[in-house]
């Protein structure tokens, strides 16, 4: 336990709580509100601020609302079909946000397949701008934030008994109107969850409105960069930081109010103790939730009896429940909303064009025969691979023993301490980049290998954490104590027993840090300095030149890589999983 | 108390597959108006898929279910008028008491006062008054589990389905609301489908009991056929303890069958018609129909053996005897404070009567 808080007091909790200090002083080093009185009174950042939060909010509702129904299907479906579903969620959840906004490029851009396709069935006389404008932004930021919206709800809705919504059935309420008055009202602290986290990952996002956004979509946390890197503002940088953390804290808080639990834990318990709610607020919220509740139940009832006029209900045929197709059909259009378009990028690479176009022109590996050829790019690749497999040892050496510890000890404050080690994974990663460039500076750590492990190992612990804590809790603790009354020392029982059973668990563990680091762009953004860029900073930087079919073709090599260790990653888990599930037979 | 007879619930040649695992086996099931049928049986036996088959929770790969005259297989769940009390209750946690016994009656579209008079008389009823405005999680195990039935009766369902409804609780708890059930049924008149798998819930509250194994009806009767006249093995098994001999049947005649022990001994015992003649079959004898004779006693069959060990119960006191042949019996006596308790070693003469033992076919 004390590796992990020692490495999160020096590596996160000092730079960040260094750098909010700084917002409060001027140049002179009096204290004074000079930045906060700059980022207010120029028009230009309240404006920057207004449209962060404004596509924030928006891409939240859109993220959970047409989430919601993929979410409820995989919650509720076979656990067969469950697992494949997922994946299809989570090979997007993992895959970098810059590829994935690449592959918007190539669907949307003027020459992009969409365009191709309408054009050349007739629906449009020329290309639309499907891009460098709002809607562009908003699709790719809801297409990079709907996973962590999906997967927080299921989470959530697969602890809620199925046998609620049969009851509620056999008590004479309809399908829908068990839906509307006892799954949804049991699914909320999910979906709440869900859009707390999109919504504070959206308001630190800098790569799609860069990529996809028209210029007026600018996001303050591509102002912070121009802050940082162009000018050296650090005060400045502080103010936005406190900024970000003030709106994060202020949801966490609503969240905690609204159902009574921390949102680290939502889905470590039941919703069932869910029903508390106190003060007023918090009355008045539920009291309207309810009433809506309640009125589309009567509506959706209604619907429902109209339907049985057209499609009878028959007694002696098995039919096909018209909600789980329809649950189906918009379920599968989301899961390729998610999942589809990386696939466009890959083409794409192997096109002779000189630039971005659907389709792509006859077959060339010319692309990346440029990008081996390319000496920035080979470096870039191996130092992304040292810097991931170094951050990922390191995350597991402080996350592992941490997990051990928050699962089995009942240490004094322990909520502090997992709210600590789950913090960096809620905080923008861009206001952990700005702290850890200052810290840096002054350690002379910037553009070195090892700042960049010790980095990514700051924000890949969390990930470990919660990976290991997940499989930790599934492992029988009886079989340790059996261990040891069959003499083996606490030393043995971990070697032959614990370890060999989580094994698996901790290999993912240690891959998904991999990915997080290989994927990790805010931090190498600040702290890789200008000539030993990592792999996505590269990407960056020739990205924001051009997106050229070389850019492509390292999107491709990234996409499969992170794919194939994310699918590796994953079916670990599972069996992990199944594996320190020791069936125990019930007692009669 | 309603007059039994009509049919209120049947289900005819159920059969239901998961993947290579066959749940129900084609099953056959009347419940009558009022009756108390219990499906009995080990985990994975169909029990618990018949019951949600016939509240519409689950569909049959074939086969009919029939409500009350009216052919419902594929009929939704709020088309049925069926109550179920799940296992662990499925009181739904965001909802107070109050309000959890109110959703029946929201869902058939009741007035305010209709549904507040209601709610307080089944809260009466199950003897809760006062608790309508706690949640779920703030109740006792026996207390949700009454809640449970409350919310399942307060709309007066001709047949109540329960699904192990007390199988959280404790033994005395568990034993108190067996009578509490019971007591409700006889009151209502209710027709209840109840499954468990513990034998002395299902003897103590049933009309008939359903014994069900592997997918099929094992045997279907009252609790004393089921004791008293097993068809198998597995029911003789099940239900009760029971000491099973290996004998050759050697005649019958009318309702006595005639038949050899391994130690050659002949005995006597109950025909059973479903038993062939001539044949190598297994003899039932219960453990409390077996008693130690005194020197001067005598009874239609006997058994001699040695005494192994004794075993002080409580009520009863149970010796187990090893016969000549090797093979072991159980015997069980009420514990009296006068009866001649024999040490292990003594030799000892077993009697039972003949209509206390049951032919069965070998397995």
């Amino acid at each position: 336990m004390v590796p992990v808080v020692a490495f999160l007091l020096v590596l996160f909790v000092y730079p960040v709580g260094q750098l909010l200090w700084l917002s409060f002083v001027d140049s002179a080093g009096e204290l004074s509100l000079t930045h906060y009185a700059r980022l207010f009174s120029t028009s230009t950042y309240v404006r920057v601020l207004g449209v962060t939060f404004e596509i924030a909010a928006w891409t939240t509702v859109i993220s959970v609302v047409a989430g919601y129904p993929l979410a409820y299907l995989i919650a509720t479906t076979r656990p067969g079909v469950r697992g494949v579903l997922i994946l299809f969620v989570l090979v997007p959840f993992w895959t970098s946000f810059l590829v994935r906004t690449f592959a918007w490029l190539v669907l949307l851009g003027r020459n992009g397949a969409i365009n191709n396709w309408m054009t050349s069935l007739g629906l449009t006389d020329g290309p639309l701008p499907l891009i460098y404008n709002r809607a562009g932004v908003l699709i790719g930021m809801v297409h990079a934030l709907m996973p962590v919206a999906v997967l927080t709800m299921v989470a959530v809705m697969r602890t809620i008994d199925p046998a609620f919504s049969g009851a509620a059935g056999t008590l004479g309420a309809r399908g829908s109107q068990a839906f509307w008055r006892i799954y949804l009202p049991l699914s909320m602290p999910g979906v709440a969850a869900g859009a707390l986290l999109v919504f504070v990952l959206s308001l630190g996002f800098f790569i799609t409105p860069a990529l996809l956004g028209s210029g007026r979509e600018i996001l303050i946390a591509q102002v912070i960069i121009e802050q940082i890197e162009q000018m050296l503002n650090w005060g400045f940088g502080g103010a936005v930081s406190v900024l970000f953390l003030a709106a994060t804290l202020a949801v966490l808080y609503l969240y905690e109010k609204v159902f009574g639990r921390p949102v680290a834990l939502h889905a470590a318990s039941s919703p069932a103790s869910v029903a508390q709610r106190n003060g007023a607020f918090e009355r008045l919220v539920s009291r309207v939730g309810h009433g809506l509740v309640i009125a589309l139940s009567g509506v959706s009832g209604q619907i429902g009896r109209m339907l049985e006029h057209i499609r009878p209900i028959s007694a002696a045929r098995r039919q096909l429940p018209l909600s789980r197709l329809v649950l189906w059909f918009v379920g599968m259009v989301t899961l390729v909303f998610l999942a589809a378009p990386s696939l466009f990028v890959i083409p794409v690479s192997f096109s002779e064009a000189a630039y971005i176009q659907w389709p792509p022109i006859g077959f060339t590996l010319e692309n990346y025969r440029l990008v081996l050829a390319d000496s920035a790019y080979v470096g870039a690749m191996l130092r992304s691979l040292v810097v991931g497999l170094g951050s990922a040892a390191l995350a597991m050496a402080i996350g592992v023993p941490a997990a051990f510890g928050l699962v089995r000890r009942d240490l004094p404050g322990k909520r502090a301490i997992l709210a600590m080690a789950l913090a960096p994974m809620i905080l923008p990663h861009i206001v952990i980049a700005i702290a850890l460039f200052f810290l840096y500076a002054k350690l002379g750590l910037v553009g070195t290998v090892l700042g960049l492990i010790l980095g990514h190992a700051c924000i890949s612990v969390p990930f470990v954490i919660v990976t290991l804590m997940a499989v930790l809790s599934t492992y029988d603790e009886r079989l340790d104590y059996a261990a040891w009354s069959l003499g083996a020392n606490r030393w043995q029982a971990l070697r032959r027993i614990t370890l060999p059973i989580i094994l698996p668990g901790i290999i993912a563990a240690f891959l998904f840090a991999f990915v997080i680091s290989l994927d990790e762009l805010s931090i190498s953004l600040f702290i890789s300095g200008g000539t030993r860029p990592t792999l996505p900073k590269q990407l960056w930087v020739d990205s924001m030149l051009r997106v050229s079919p070389v850019v492509t073709a390292v999107a491709t090599v990234v996409l499969v890589f992170v794919t194939t260790v994310i699918l590796i990653a994953e079916f670990t888990r599972r069996w992990a999983e199944r594996r320190s599930k020791v069936q125990f037979p019930e007692a009669a | 108390m309603k007059k039994a007879g009509a049919s209120k619930l049947s289900v005819r040649a159920l059969r239901k597959e998961y993947g290579a695992v066959k749940a129900l086996a084609g099953v056959d099931l009347e419940l009558k108006e009022g009756e108390f049928i219990t499906l009995l049986g080990p985990s994975g036996s169909g029990k618990s898929t018949m019951l949600m088959i016939i509240a519409g929770l689950a569909r049959p790969d074939s086969g009919e279910v029939w409500i009350d005259g009216r052919l419902s297989t594929f009929l939704p769940p709020h088309k049925r008028e069926i109550g179920v009390v799940f296992q662990n209750y499925a009181l739904f946690p965001h909802l107070t008491v109050y309000e959890n016994i109110a959703f029946p009656l929201r869902m058939r579209r009741r007035t305010r006062a209709q549904i507040d008079q209601e709610v307080a008389r089944v809260l009466g009823i199950v003897q809760l008054p006062g608790m309508a405005h706690r949640y779920p999680r703030e109740l006792s195990g026996g207390q949700q589990q009454r809640i449970a039935l409350a919310r399942c009766m307060v709309y007066q369902p001709p047949i109540i389905l329960m699904d192990e409804p007390l199988g959280a609780l404790d033994k005395k708890l568990r034993q108190q609301l067996q009578l509490e059930i019971r007591r409700l049924h006889q009151q209502f008149g209710i027709s209840v489908l109840y499954v468990t798998h513990d034998q002395e819930e299902a003897l103590a509250m049933s009309d008939r009991i359903c014994l069900m194994n592997e997918g099929v009806i094992e045997q279907i009767g009252t609790p004393a056929d089921l004791y008293f006249r097993p068809r198998s093995e597995f029911a003789a098994d099940f239900l009760g303890e029971s000491n099973l001999l290996n004998v050759d049947l050697l005649s019958t005649d009318g309702d006595v069958a005639h038949v050899r022990a391994a130690d050659g001994s002949l005995l006597r015992a109950a025909r059973n018609h479903a038993v062939a003649d001539d044949r190598r079959i297994r003899l039932l004898v219960r453990p409390e129909t077996l008693r130690l004779l005194a020197a001067n006693e005598s009874a239609d069959n006997t058994l001699t053996g040695v005494v192994r060990d004794v075993i002080l119960l409580g009520q009863v006191t149970k010796y187990f005897v090893t016969l000549h042949d090797g093979s072991e019996v159980s015997a069980a006596a009420l514990t009296e404070s006068g009866l001649p308790v024999r040490a292990p070693g003594t030799p000892v003469r077993l009697g039972f009567a003949a209509d206390c033992a049951v032919c069965l076919p070998a397995r």
